[in-house]
């Protein structure tokens, strides 16, 4: 009778609340448990190590804010069991907390509480949870007499002991007619065995009276600082729309038509004029700049997202055996197993033959090998043959030969060409679709036409401290992983280089040589094992990673320049007394201009596009007075208008007086204006022939 | 060592600490420490694994020492009470037992096989209606996502040290040092979201969200023979006399 009277959505949500957890919460989750294990690991070394668990904390709350309390529970359950392995039992009890004070924080920044209901919320929840804790260790102590009592004679043995050595001291200075320190020392004495007297006796009210406090703070800080987070995140990710499962026991993807008038991207539409039909066995290649929407058209096809323009009888059936299987763009994304083994049973019920499936892409792996140890290639072709194992109807594939070297491409290319059941939509930027497939050519809608590098001329100067000619040399360095361990690995030997001002060095090499080893020890970020590396007076150097977006960190474009540069945001650095701020201020304006992001000042980090981004990244190192500069893998991912548009970037740093160094596994595509092309194989450089 | 399955060296080291926590007294604490050596020498792991202690904890360790030898408790050697010191040294032998186990384990471990290792022994704990599939899934995921988050924290944390201090950039250093930590976070939390929206995306494009239940292990006599012996050894501990206690004082 009463569940008759529900109102309908709280029925909803208390069957939603013990239903499992969909895809999108498995996977924040694990990210938010890696991530909790990785701070509490990184805080175990650190002398700031409270901070980190503090932070973990954060973390958490972010989770407990965005899901339902099941997927918090799961995520610290499983934080704990990997802390538990890689620490033992003291990081266990860290992860319980900080998985306790996250759930209260986040429930309610959920909620959108104020401060004090925030702090009472925690009171009530995690400071007995707290009190009652370290989890272990407390209760360890209260039931088990042994435990205590060493603790406690510990406790007494070094109050008396200290108060012997100050008492001690104080008699020497009393013999000496000194009687007013021995009093002073007896005081101290007696102050001691006191607080000793008091701590011990009195435990039982003063570890949940310090966990009182402890808790106030925890519930403001997370309610602060994770309240920022969860505002930025909001900004930087938008929600995919029809991220769940859709597994088919008969699944009929096709015949499929798409009516794409306006498809929609990360909440961005995008318009194309194209009705596509695709019926059973058919090769379609879609071909397009980056930004024409080809993912995004292979997402709709998927039935991922879109919904409204594609029109199919059938169910779509992804992932499921004989229904649509698809593979998207970076490698490293669309791998979900531990090792390759996993990974090629993940979603298949039957049994997996893995020599089998992985010789059908041309890969000999072990079967417990580590998905994490793979290259980018080996990743590429794993996914597929993961696909290519559920014999799908419809088989989409996005970029999926970018990381593969001519030859495996080929192989690639004519493995896919020779799928007679399946209809196969792949999008490529490489001219290789065969006669009898469609090619669809996507025009990119919103195309920005960039200043040319030729349009540049003037040289600017930057305000560098470095006077010699020469930067950075190399001499006989090499480098090994792990020295101490077992598993000591030799990456580099006998590395000799020099740098110069002005120039551009291309370094290449194939995934494992040892580049970005290499290119870690020439930023100044890694230490060579052997060898010696002898440095400019005043060189400032600097690594560009792969993945940009990590390195910025302040909300805004005009924020974040002024705090690598080192200028205070108020302007007032342009009359400082200093002339070294004066200086900044200066290096900021005409790195600005050099790298025209005037008008980009106001905009937030997160709407701009990845190489606007890496704009940002290198204008402020540049006005800081980094005078060489590592890019690792600047390459990947980008399609020709990409390449042209990092050429004219890298343009920049030169014209103010930046050496640059880019390190890459692309063989194929170098920047214009390149000094020297070196290749590194085996640990070793040599010049390219190319 | 290297031999045993993961699981074997999980329980067994969780049953050793836990036993040494509730009797730490010499009988036990000295045969747990022989023990932890002694399989330290038997899975040849070298010296140089072990972790360098830093500098403050060294001094920390000496000066309690000497508040502890100053403290002269009984029992007396040569007129010198040395109970403290005793006391002191088994509480650290304590702590250093409980963290070479740790350490043992994971020394002799990979990380993948650690994550299957967790989700075989919460296997049995789905009979109580634990659910035991989406903490594997979990656990699996967080161990295929740890090496690209812990990169992900290394480029964060070189990118803040290497800017110039927020704390001479404002005003009010105390506000900008915080609004500094909180970005920091961001960038963090931002770049793993960014990891969970890929990582749920591929496994949709799997068809599950569930990972394959782990292949059995190579469980054999010999881990079940350490298992045993590791709870016997936890167990006898209570009957053992307790040593310091009886020792005969002077």
């Amino acid at each position: 009778m009463s569940q008759t009277t529900n109102p309908p959505s709280t029925r909803a949500a208390s069957t939603r609340r013990s239903e499992p957890l969909d895809a999108a919460e498995v996977a924040d989750a694990a990210l938010t448990a890696a991530l909790v294990v990785a701070l509490l690991a990184a805080g175990r070394v650190l002398a700031s190590g409270s901070l980190f668990q503090v932070v973990a904390s954060f973390v958490v709350a972010v989770l407990a804010a965005r899901r339902r309390t099941r997927a918090v529970v799961i995520a610290t359950c499983a934080a704990a069991a990997i802390a538990l392995i890689l620490g033992g039992l003291g990081p266990v009890s860290q992860a319980a907390l900080a998985g306790v004070f996250g759930w209260c924080g986040g429930y309610g920044l959920k909620r959108g509480w104020g401060r004090l209901r925030s702090i009472a919320f925690s009171l009530l929840i995690a400071w007995p949870a707290m009190a009652g804790s370290v989890l272990f260790f407390y209760p360890a102590i209260a039931i088990n007499k042994k435990l205590r009592t060493l603790v406690f004679d510990n406790v007494e043995n070094q109050a008396n002991g200290f108060g012997n050595i100050v008492s001690s001291i104080g008699s020497a200075f009393g013999g000496l007619g000194l009687g007013f320190i021995d009093d002073a020392a007896q005081t101290v004495d007696g102050w001691l065995e006191s607080t000793a007297d008091f701590l011990i006796d009195n435990w039982l009210l003063l570890i949940p009276a310090t966990e009182f406090f402890y808790t106030i703070l925890y519930a403001l800080a997370i309610r602060a600082v994770g309240g920022a987070i969860l505002r930025r995140l909001d900004q930087a990710l938008v929600e995919p729309v029809g991220l769940s499962l859709q597994p088919a026991e008969i699944a009929n993807p096709l015949p499929v038509r798409i009516a794409g008038a306006a498809l929609k991207r990360n909440g961005v539409t995008v318009t194309m004029p194209l009705t596509l039909d695709i019926q059973p066995g058919e090769h379609v290649v879609v071909e397009g700049p980056n930004g024409a929407g080809k993912s995004t058209l292979l997402d709709a096809l998927a039935g991922m997202d879109n919904h409204s323009a594609v029109e199919r009888t059938g169910l779509v059936g992804l992932g499921s055996f004989g229904g649509t299987a698809r593979v998207g763009q970076r490698p490293e994304a669309q791998v979900v197993g531990t090792t390759v083994e996993e990974d090629l049973r993940w979603g298949l019920d039957t049994g997996v033959d893995v020599v089998a499936t992985l010789a059908d892409v041309g890969l000999d792996l072990p079967e417990d090998r580590p998905t994490s140890e793979l290259s980018g290639g080996e990743l590429q072709r794993l996914a597929l043959a993961s696909a290519l194992r559920r014999e799908p109807k419809l088989l989409l594939a996005d970029e999926v030969t970018s990381m593969l070297d001519p030859a495996e491409q080929l192989r690639i290319t004519r493995r896919l060409n020779a799928l007679t059941t399946s209809a196969v939509v792949r999008t490529t930027h490489r001219n290789d679709a065969a006669p009898t497939d469609r090619r669809i050519v996507l025009r990119s809608a919103n195309a920005t036409a960039e200043a040319q590098p030729d349009a540049l001329s003037e040289l600017r100067t930057i305000h560098s401290s470095v006077t010699d000619s020469r930067l950075l040399r190399l001499r006989n360095v090499g480098f090994t992983h792990n020295p101490t361990q077992p598993w000591a690995l030799d990456v580099l030997k006998g590395l000799d280089l020099s740098i110069h001002r002005y120039e551009m060095i291309m370094i290449e090499g194939r995934n494992g040589s040892g580049k970005t080893t290499l290119a870690r020890i020439l930023a100044g970020l890694a230490e060579q094992t052997e060898g010696g590396v002898d440095e400019a007076a005043g060189l400032r150097r600097a690594l560009a990673h792969q993945h940009v977006r990590l390195q910025l960190l302040r909300p805004t474009v005009s924020a974040e320049l002024h705090s690598l540069a080192g200028v205070r945001s108020d302007g007032s650095d342009e009359d400082s007394e200093s002339n070294r701020q004066r200086t900044r201020f200066q290096n900021l304006q005409t790195s600005t201009e050099l790298f025209e992001l005037d008008h980009l000042l106001n905009r937030r980090i997160d709407e701009l596009s990845g190489g606007e981004q890496r704009r940002v990244l290198l204008a402020g190192l540049v006005a800081r007075g980094v005078s060489l500069l590592v890019l690792d893998e600047p390459l990947a991912g980008l399609d020709a208008a990409g390449r042209s548009d990092l050429a004219n970037t890298l343009d920049r740093v030169r014209l103010a007086g930046t050496s640059i160094v880019v390190v890459s596994h692309d063989i194929e595509w170098a920047p214009p204006h390149v000094d020297q092309r070196l290749r590194l194989s085996d640990g070793k450089l040599m010049v390219a022939t190319s | 060592m290297h031999r045993l399955a993961p699981e074997t060296k999980v329980v067994a080291g969780i049953v050793i600490s836990v036993g040494l926590v509730f009797n730490p007294q010499w009988s036990h604490v000295i045969v747990a420490a022989v023990l932890v050596v002694a399989v330290f020498l038997a899975a040849k792991l070298p010296a140089s694994v072990l972790p360098r202690v830093p500098l403050i904890i060294r001094f920390a360790l000496i000066g309690g020492a000497i508040g502890a030898a100053a403290s002269g408790e009984e029992p007396f050697v040569a007129g010198i009470g040395v109970g403290g010191l005793l006391d002191y040294a088994r509480l650290i032998v304590v702590g250093i037992v409980m963290i070479l186990w740790a350490g043992i384990l994971s020394w002799t471990t990979g990380l993948t096989a650690v994550g299957f290792a967790i989700r075989r022994l919460i296997g049995p704990l789905r009979r109580v209606g634990v659910p035991v599939d989406e903490i594997g899934s979990v656990v699996a995921l967080a161990v295929r996502s740890l090496p690209l988050v812990v990169d992900e924290i290394e480029v964060v944390n070189e990118s803040v040290s290497n800017r110039p201090s927020p704390a001479d950039l404002s005003d009010k250093p105390l506000r900008e040092a915080f609004s500094y930590i909180g970005d920091t976070a961001a960038a963090v939390v931002i770049g793993s979201h960014r990891r969970a929206r890929d990582l749920a995306t591929a496994m949709v494009s799997r068809g599950s969200t569930t990972a394959p239940r782990p292949k059995r292990s190579g469980f054999r006599k010999i881990d079940i023979a350490v298992i045993i012996a590791a709870f016997a050894l936890a167990v006898t501990a209570f009957w053992l006399p307790g040593w310091p206690v009886t020792i005969p004082e002077s």
